[in-house]
């Protein structure tokens, strides 16, 4: 945008006075916005993000860390070059002459598209990466959890050991792939818990899977209903402990299953 | 009273004005309905709500039409076997009919703006009530305030409320009142369908509001068969039919708008000379027309399969409700760029006009609009990452949704370049701009997060998904249709609006929602889920904090509802070019008369060449259009007469 | 500039005070619309010592003992209610007791449509009584109802109870003579639970779908109208001292 960038007539607004260097002013200040941008998220973030409690939560909480970090430099972008622009431009009353009449040369339509473009396809590699490794193969060792949403209660089958869960808590194995199949009775359900990075709907008529996850950390973490099922949505929640084996084994056999 | 031709009987003035207008709609309207409920429940025993639900608001809207004359036309000529006369054309246009030409089947497209424009208040108003009661609910967990069907339904309210009052807020005041004169034309291309889609919005709003007296829905604003198949309580019907009429509304005024544009352009204004808020509003309405058809057909479905017992939804007997999200969401999301995208081009006319400069690249902002219109229509699956459907196609649609990142970055490209280095005068539109870029920056970015799979797994059906669409939505939408307004409103209403309540009202507004929904992001980051009356105990503060940011937003709705009442009351009047703008809108008297233009205008350059030495007339001299009074600004307006 | 700005000054009170009315208008009428479905009874168990309570509810297969003045479509409604004309939405229970409760149940069965509960859980010893004599379990088609009750999410101190209320007879014959409205003889189920600290608010629901009479019973027509509104099949429980 300075003065190499200007098609066109440039009118009434050619300035005798030596004009400051905007531009190289507003890059300045966007770079060095940028770089404490970034230092200020990466040190902020594990405290604003919630603990990842499986490996599928980490790689999301990752990911949320990296676009956000990549985030920072864009969103500066317009916030410094549109605070500079008020500030340095700004007139008081009603103006008595037009701006420089600036348009875009081919070059730098071309340079901000390929830029736009290049961050695009680093966003769609990233993703297609996470999506691939989601669906790696069973282990041998997997749990599988049948989940079944009912207007307005979660009800948890547990085949491999022949136990249904009997109250609003259920425990899962530390470091244990698990799968949770989904089903529902009557409406949409919509089956998450944050913490293990698993969400899926809970669709009447359909089974749905989440893909295979591994509880990493142990701890108490809920599952909500994201999907509006009418009077008790918000009602519709699950309390959900990840414990050691030994604990898991005897909270099989109190909820009246087989190991 | 006026008189056309001898034939008709002259009679007495008030029942003159009153039949026929909206007052004899409603009251028609009102005895089809009865009529038409009392036959169908008879018919059906009483033992089917749902239909004769259905029975009586097809009778209302039947009957309304009738009495608001909207079908007079259609019978004169079809009985008659003649034309109006101009004379008649006029009369329908509200000549010499005062106030009351607001309240009749008028159609002028001033006065059916002016309509839209007060309609979209009343949406607004409602809707933010609605909001502000969602806000009560949510400062503390429980659902202390309302029971959790009733916030279901308030819930519900306000989605469509808004949604609606922002799919038109934009194309409909502005589209109809400033954007014919805008390309030189003396009214739309079917003045009779331009009243017709606004009665028809009107009448869509009775029957939405019985909704409260028919137990409510409790579906929230998306509807989600089998939830919206499920109810005994006919509330659910009321929300349908609002949709199918609300969208063939949208439906006729996207044919006018189009062929409007098309056909009607004045000499010398070809496609690169069209202000930018009409290629917006254009492509928006035909993004619509793409659009609204799956919604209505999903309504009609979800009518179908309560009243009638179909089973397109019920998965026990065969039906699924994947195909009720496609559908659904095949219009819901080219809707957000219905919404979109006419405020983002008010955003950059005002820019423009406000920095005294030219677009920082009209064709490359109008090839960002056109990818954003064509990309928005095969992104829709990024709703259903997590159904269980589409899964082979998560990846696909995960690359056209981070596509459209790459039109939308050159939105900003040129908005921020159109400042840069400009003569900015801040007024109250300007800083509605700047709220624009500032929120739809936060918006946009967030959008990115939900495109791609790994984040919308954690995020999906949460507050964070809430935030963003506020932030785009209201943000950027919304912040743009204020700056319309307050550019728009000297030439509409010929009064200039308080600028310190102007600021008044973007401080609150801007503060409030920064506020409201930076904590509702926070929340939804931490798992919160949507649609909670009862706020778990772990997410109790962000929502506190939430609500009491609101309060700010309800302050500032106030304010602009106070600024335009003592406008309308005891405001300056406003000169014909209150800005110094340069679009053909600003070259006509304030207030605007019947015709428009006495001659039509020739246009000779782009309304954006500012800083540019005005075009040479034949006389040589360069009009001012209209009375720039006392600025030394020389304005150059688009056409030379 | 002087009246300008008092003017101004005195616009935002009334704007604001009018926009409260507004307000208040709004929730007024909301909150007096009966057809959203919303009744106040409070049913409070007896308190039968320091430290246990009694709660008396009853299942009827229609509203006309509790729901009497409801409209010609509720009223046909399976109802829970006290048994005495004051609708259940609203149970109230001491803290930090033992609470039995006795359920009189009047209605026919219906299928289960997730054997789920076909199991007693949460109860004090795992069992109900059903008639005086114990059971945990009966078939998938033996309820006629379910009596659940559920915590609100992240509870501190979450109560699960679920109980399957076994139905009546098809044909039975209908001696019982409640306000003028006939009734089979009821099956009598009680059980007990613990409660904790008062203050806190449970949800209870039935989850033995029958709601919808006018279509047929598949998903997702069953679990409407009656299951879905408060007084009728759902409602809540406050612990609270009283």
């Amino acid at each position: 945008m300075s003065e190499a960038n200007i098609e066109g007539n440039a009118g009434g607004a050619s300035p005798a006075r030596q004009e400051p260097h905007h531009l190289r002013r507003a890059v300045i200040i966007w770079v060095v916005l940028s770089v404490i941008g970034i230092a200020l998220w990466l040190a902020v973030a594990p405290f604003i993000l919630p603990r990842a409690a499986s490996d599928l939560s980490s790689t999301d909480d990752f990911t949320f860390v990296v676009l956000t970090t990549l985030a920072v430099p864009v969103g500066m972008f317009v916030y410094v070059f549109l605070g500079y622009s008020l500030f340095a431009f700004r007139v008081k009353e009603r103006p008595t002459e037009d701006g420089v009449p600036l348009l875009p040369r081919p070059s730098l339509q071309i340079g901000w598209l390929g830029i736009t473009g290049g961050l695009c396809l680093f966003l769609l590699i990233w993703g297609f990466a996470a999506i691939y490794l989601e669906t790696a193969a069973a282990a041998s060792n997997t749990l599988v959890v049948q989940v079944t949403g009912q207007q307005w209660l979660w009800t948890f089958n547990y085949p491999q050991y022949g136990l249904s869960s009997q109250s609003q808590a259920i425990e899962l194995p530390v470091n244990r792939p698990v799968q949770f199949v989904v089903t529902s009775e009557d409406v949409l359900h919509g089956f998450a818990i944050r913490a293990l990075g698993v969400r899926i709907d809970a669709n009447p008529g359909e089974v749905t899977t989440t893909p295979i996850i591994t509880p990493t950390q142990m701890g108490n973490y809920t599952v909500y209903c994201v999907e509006l099922c009418g009077l008790y949505h918000s009602y519709m929640w699950q309390a959900v402990n990840v414990v050691d084996n030994a604990s898991f084994n005897s909270w099989i056999l109190s909820q009246g299953g087989h190991l | 009273m006026t008189m056309t031709e001898a034939r008709e009987v002259k009679r007495p003035g008030l029942f003159n004005a009153l039949v026929p207008s909206v007052v004899s709609g409603i009251v028609l309207g009102v005895i089809g309905a009865a009529v038409a409920g009392y036959i169908v429940n008879a018919a059906t025993q009483g033992g089917n709500l749902d239909a004769t639900v259905a029975a009586v608001y097809t009778g209302w809207l039947l009957f309304f039409f009738v009495g608001i004359g909207a079908f007079d036309g259609i019978v004169q000529w079809g009985f008659a076997r003649r034309e109006l006369t101009s004379a008649e054309e006029l009369e329908l246009a509200g000549k010499g009919q005062g106030i009351w030409r607001y309240f009749r089947f008028t159609t002028d497209h001033k006065v059916v703006g002016i309509q839209y424009l007060a309609t979209v208040f009343v949406l607004f108003f409602v809707g933010a009530i609605a909001a502000f009661m969602i806000r009560l609910e949510q400062s503390t967990p429980g659902a202390i305030y309302f029971t959790p069907s009733t916030y279901n339904t308030i819930v519900g309210m306000h989605g469509i409320l808004m949604i609606a009052a922002a799919i038109i807020m934009v194309s409909g005041p502005f589209g109809n009142f400033v954007v014919p004169i805008m390309i030189g034309a003396r009214d739309m291309a079917f003045p009779r369908l331009n009243a017709l889609s606004y009665w028809l919005l009107f009448a869509a709003l009775p029957i939405f509001l019985s909704t409260l007296a028919l137990g409510g829905f409790q579906t929230g604003w998306t509807g989600y068969a089998p939830l919206a198949v499920q109810g005994l309580t006919p509330g659910m019907d009321a929300y349908c039919f609002t949709i199918i009429v609300f969208g063939i509304s949208i439906t006729i005024a996207a044919m006018n708008i189009i062929t409007t544009v098309m056909v009607m352009r004045t000499k010398g204004m070809t496609w690169g000379r069209l202000p930018i808020t009409v290629w917006g509003v254009t492509l928006s309405v035909l993004l619509g027309l793409t659009a609204f058809p799956t919604f209505i057909a999903s309504q009609i479905m979800v009518l179908m399969d309560r009243i009638f017992q179909t089973s397109f939804f019920a998965a026990s007997y065969g039906g699924s409700n994947w195909v009720y999200e496609h559908l659904f969401w095949f219009m819901g999301h080219p809707e957000v760029y219905v919404i979109l995208l006419p405020a983002m081009a008010v955003a950059a006319e005002v820019s423009a006009v406000f920095s005294r400069k030219p677009l920082f690249g009209y064709r490359l902002l109008l090839g960002g609009f056109i990818g954003i219109t064509v990309l928005s229509v095969i992104v829709w699956a990024h709703h259903l990452y997590l159904s269980g459907s589409v899964n082979a196609l998560d990846g696909p649609f995960m690359l056209d949704t981070e596509l459209i990142s790459i039109p939308t970055g050159i939105i900003f490209l040129v908005l921020v370049g159109t400042l840069w280095r400009g003569r900015i005068w801040v007024t109250v539109p300007m800083l509605f701009v700047v709220g624009v870029l500032v929120n739809f920056v936060i918006g946009g970015i967030t959008g990115i997060y939900l495109a791609d799979i790994p984040t919308n797994e954690i995020f999906h059906g949460g507050m964070f998904v809430v935030a963003h669409f506020h932030f785009t939505l209201v943000g950027a939408s919304v912040f743009g249709f204020f700056a319309g307004i307050y550019y728009w409103f000297p030439k509409m209403l010929g009064r200039r609006l308080d600028t310190m309540l102007g600021q008044l009202h973007f401080w609150l507004f801007e503060i409030g929602f920064l506020g409201t929904f930076l904590s509702l992001f926070y929340a939804g980051l931490l798992g919160e889920a949507r649609w909670a009356a009862n706020i778990p105990p772990p997410f109790a503060v962000p929502n506190t904090i939430a609500s009491l940011f609101a309060i700010l937003i309800a302050a500032s709705v106030f304010t602009f509802i106070w600024n335009v009442i003592i406008t309308l009351v005891r405001g300056e009047r406003a000169v014909a070019n209150e800005w110094g703008a340069k679009t053909l809108e600003w070259t006509v008297p304030t207030p605007v008369p019947l015709e428009n233009f006495e001659h039509l205008p020739e246009v000779k350059s782009s309304p954006y060449d500012y800083g540019s030495p005005p075009v040479p007339a034949g006389d040589g001299v360069p009009a001012t259009g209209g009375g720039v009074a006392g600025a030394p600004l020389q304005a150059h307006p688009q056409v030379e007469s | 500039m002087k009246q300008h700005s008092s003017g101004i000054i005195i616009g935002l009170v009334v704007s604001i005070i009018l926009g409260f009315g507004i307000l208040a208008g709004i929730w007024l009428s909301l909150s007096s619309i009966r057809s959203l479905g919303s009744y106040s009874g409070v049913v409070q168990a007896t308190r039968t010592g320091p430290n246990s309570a009694t709660l008396e509810l009853a299942t009827f297969p229609d509203g006309h003992v509790c729901h009497a003045d409801a409209g010609a479509l509720q009223v046909g409604w399976v109802t829970y209610c006290s048994g005495t004309n004051v609708q259940a939405n609203k149970l109230e229970v001491p803290p930090n007791s033992v609470i039995t409760v006795v359920i009189k149940q009047y209605d026919s069965s219906t299928t289960l449509v997730n054997d789920y509960f076909r199991q007693v859980r949460g109860t004090i010893g795992g069992v109900a009584l059903l008639n005086n004599k114990p059971y945990s379990e009966v078939s998938a088609d033996a309820p006629s109802h379910t009596f659940t009750l559920q915590s609100s999410p992240n509870s501190p101190y979450p109560i699960f109870v679920s109980v399957p209320l076994v139905g009546t007879a098809n044909n039975a014959p209908t001696p019982v003579n409640i306000n003028g409205n006939m009734y089979p003889v009821p099956n009598v189920i009680s059980f007990q639970f613990r409660t904790g600290p008062a203050g806190i608010t449970y949800v209870w629901h039935c989850y033995d779908p029958c709601g919808d009479t006018v279509y047929a019973r598949k998903p997702p027509f069953g679990f409407s109208g009656p299951m879905w509104t408060l007084g009728y099949m759902s409602g809540t429980m406050a612990v609270t001292n009283y």
